[in-house]
């Protein structure tokens, strides 16, 4: 996988009754696939609290250490984090390809990584650094 | 309005794959001209698109303001080349289709997958297409509507065209998905209604409802069925003079989850949809290649779709009685087994029937939705497998009659209807036919009239067992059969083969037929594959040999594959 590429993650609130929600991963992937499930695993292992295949989350600030933590190791700029209903309703503004691909970057929320961002630099870096 | 020149596409996207026409994807003037040039597979599919018709509730127009509804122009058209044309008249979502078919004043409610996301395809041209419910009311009033207006335009305009009806799906890990299959809410207020509606009549058992969530779910399947059947009625009903049926098409690229990968500039296509087509197979769908653009669509794919989606193939789904008699000579897939899913489609998996297939059988068998079956037809050459559980009286009925005319049957008792069992008991006992019992996993038992053949077992006893006692077990009862195959041995990710057949010519008259195997290396790596040789069948030729080296050994065939290789190796077989 590249380095500094944005990831986007899509999740859904699950209604478990009396346990109260659940947030649940549906997709995780970057602009060039799958991430690796190998390493999803195991930096799920911490937040994991049941036996069932899926990535489930107590509450969404857990979601979002996970997905940061993810950013990091993969070397990714950012990830976008999108909930179905908000996919849904910014489906309703995607004609193409290319529109769809915007879908995370316009409705989802940003986590950058501060790894990543750190090691941005612009030409006047060049001068004053 | 577009104020930029039109891009200019490398490929006709009138026909997007196979014998499929997009007649509104160009002007009418144009039409003889597209369809008299066309070389695939006949009939040409014509999907009848709502939408394009029925642009405002008040308005229907065949031709009438625009010039690309005149459905009467397009049938002359193909009248005056020569090609023969079918409608295709959607009774679910269209995935090719910019709303799924629907005309934009209906597009209201968007139909959404179990994770609750909205269902929207990519189609070949790079358009997102939404897909919308079906479930709401309006949708299929005004659908009602419009089956009676094209009937009536059909009739008056004296269209001797066939009309199909066409359910569309999606195949997504092995299982397929109907576009008829929704979680939104326009479903939920439906299921609702229906609910009150059973409990109203009393037919609604609400404690079971409330402690049992596998009773709602066979209650929502019920009411989908139901509706389903309402478009499929609706349909028959208006358009009897043309209705010739129902058609299933599943889409390769189609799944909703696909959306991603597909509309990333930077993600690798899968060599999957290989695998997806032959699945598609199986599971007894015409696969269509309809949302892919040419540019995913590589050489053993395109190969592949040519060999496979053929028109022997698809006369076969049409039921064409002409079929058997005009295409007996050319190459039709092998299919050695056929399972029918009456109850549970996933039952064949429990009892490792399918993974035993798959590994000694690949792409040889075929699942049935229902027993259709021509008493006429020759039945000696394929097993089928038959669940008892939900099997009807006039099901077994049948099953006993394919015995007696010959079939190889395995019927799996479990879950099978107490008065049926008997019923099989006591035809047994009548006719005093030979009966050998073992216990071997599970209690079986042979019966044997004749040619024919049933086999009976219990899943029951056979589910509980590791895999491997499983396969063991299936291997076991199916050599009793002695089908002749050739074993294939390849490497694991990426090669891909499936096998042909056709009966012997006058100048191959040592052989009884023909078999082909078609190999596809869909990776970027080299690939191996090994046929073993063995009694009964001689090599006689490679055909179409692309990027591959066949090396003939003492022991069988070597093929090596390049990356996008692909080769058709012919063997005779021989009694």
């Amino acid at each position: 996988m590249r380095k500094n590429l944005s990831l986007n993650l899509l999740y859904r609130i699950l209604n478990e009754g009396e346990e109260g929600s659940l947030v649940e991963v549906i997709n995780f992937f970057s602009e060039e696939g799958p991430i690796n499930s190998k390493l999803i695993n195991n930096l799920y292992q911490p937040f994991r609290f049941h036996n069932e295949s899926k990535l489930l989350f107590k509450t969404l600030e857990e979601l979002g250490q996970f997905a940061l933590e993810v950013c990091q190791e993969t070397s990714s700029a950012e990830v976008f984090i999108l909930s179905n209903v908000d996919y849904n309703i910014g489906l309703d503004t995607c004609n193409d390809a290319r529109s769809f691909r915007e879908l995370f970057r316009r409705y989802g929320n940003v986590i950058e990584n501060p790894d990543q961002s750190r090691k941005k630099s612009n030409i006047f870096n060049k001068f004053f650094n | 309005m577009q104020l930029t020149t039109p891009e200019a596409k490398g490929y006709d996207t009138v026909f997007p794959g196979e014998n499929w026409f997009f007649f509104w994807r160009t002007s009418p003037s144009l039409w003889e001209s597209k369809l008299s040039e066309f070389q695939g597979p006949s009939p040409i599919f014509v999907p009848i698109f709502w939408g394009l018709h029925n642009e405002s509730p008040d308005v229907l127009d065949f031709g009438n303001y625009r010039p690309e509804t005149d459905l009467k122009r397009l049938y002359d058209c193909a009248q005056k080349v020569g090609k023969e044309l079918v409608f295709l008249l959607p009774l679910s979502p269209a995935p090719f289709l910019p709303n799924g078919g629907l005309p934009s004043y209906l597009a209201r409610n968007l139909l959404v997958d179990e994770r609750g996301l909205a269902v929207t395809v990519l189609d070949n041209d790079g358009r997102l297409n939404k897909l919308y419910s079906f479930y709401d009311p309006r949708v299929f009033q005004a659908f009602r509507g419009f089956c009676n207006s094209i009937a009536r335009y059909l009739s008056e305009n004296a269209i001797a065209c066939e009309v199909f009806g066409a359910n569309a799906s999606s195949v997504e890990s092995g299982r397929v998905k109907s576009y008829f299959n929704d979680h939104s809410t326009t479903f939920n207020r439906g299921f609702d209604r229906y609910l009150a509606q059973l409990a109203h009549d009393g037919e609604l058992d609400k404690e079971r409802v409330a402690s049992d969530p596998s009773e709602v779910e066979r209650l929502k399947k019920s009411y989908s069925n139901q509706i389903q059947s309402l478009y499929e009625q609706a349909a028959k009903e208006s358009l009897s003079a043309n209705w010739a049926g129902e058609l299933n098409f599943a889409f390769l690229g189609g799944a909703s989850s696909d959306i991603f990968e597909r509309t990333s500039e930077h993600w690798e296509h899968p060599s999957s949809y290989l695998g997806s087509l032959l699945g598609m197979t199986t599971l007894d769908f015409i696969p269509s290649s309809v949302l892919l653009s040419p540019g995913i669509k590589n050489e053993p794919l395109l190969k592949a779709l040519g060999a496979i989606v053929s028109e022997p193939f698809i006369r076969s789904h049409m039921q064409n009685e002409l079929y058997d008699e005009e295409y007996s000579s050319k190459f039709n897939p092998i299919v050695f087994f056929e399972l029918y899913r009456n109850s549970n489609p996933e039952a064949f998996l429990k009892d490792g029937l399918v993974q035993f297939l798959e590994r000694q059988y690949a792409w040889t068998f075929r699942f049935k939705r229902e027993l259709k079956v021509n008493f006429d037809e020759e039945f000696g050459d394929k097993v089928r497998f038959f669940k008892g559980e939900g099997l009807d009286s006039s099901e077994f009925q049948s099953v006993i009659k394919l015995f007696m005319n010959g079939s190889k049957i395995f019927l799996d008792l479990s879950g099978m209807n107490e008065d049926l069992v008997r019923r099989l008991d006591t035809f047994v006992l009548e006719n005093s036919l030979k009966e050998e019992k073992i216990n071997y996993v599970s209690p079986v038992s042979k019966i044997t009239l004749g040619e024919g053949v049933i086999i009976t077992y219990s899943s029951e006893k056979l589910n509980s067992v590791p895999l491997v006692k499983k396969l063991k077990f299936w291997e076991t009862l199916v050599s009793y059969f002695n089908i002749r195959h050739l074993d294939i041995e390849t490497d694991e990710d990426g090669v891909f083969y499936f096998w042909h057949s056709r009966p012997s010519n006058a100048y191959e008259l040592s052989y009884e037929e023909i078999r082909r195997v078609s190999l596809y290396n869909t990776t970027s790596y080299k690939k191996k594959a090994k046929i073993s040789g063995a009694k009964n069948f001689a090599f006689l030729k490679t055909v179409d040999q692309q990027k591959v080296e066949v090396r003939s050994t003492p022991i069988g065939i070597e093929v090596q594959l390049l990356p996008g290789g692909s080769v058709s190796l012919d063997f005779g077989f021989y009694e």
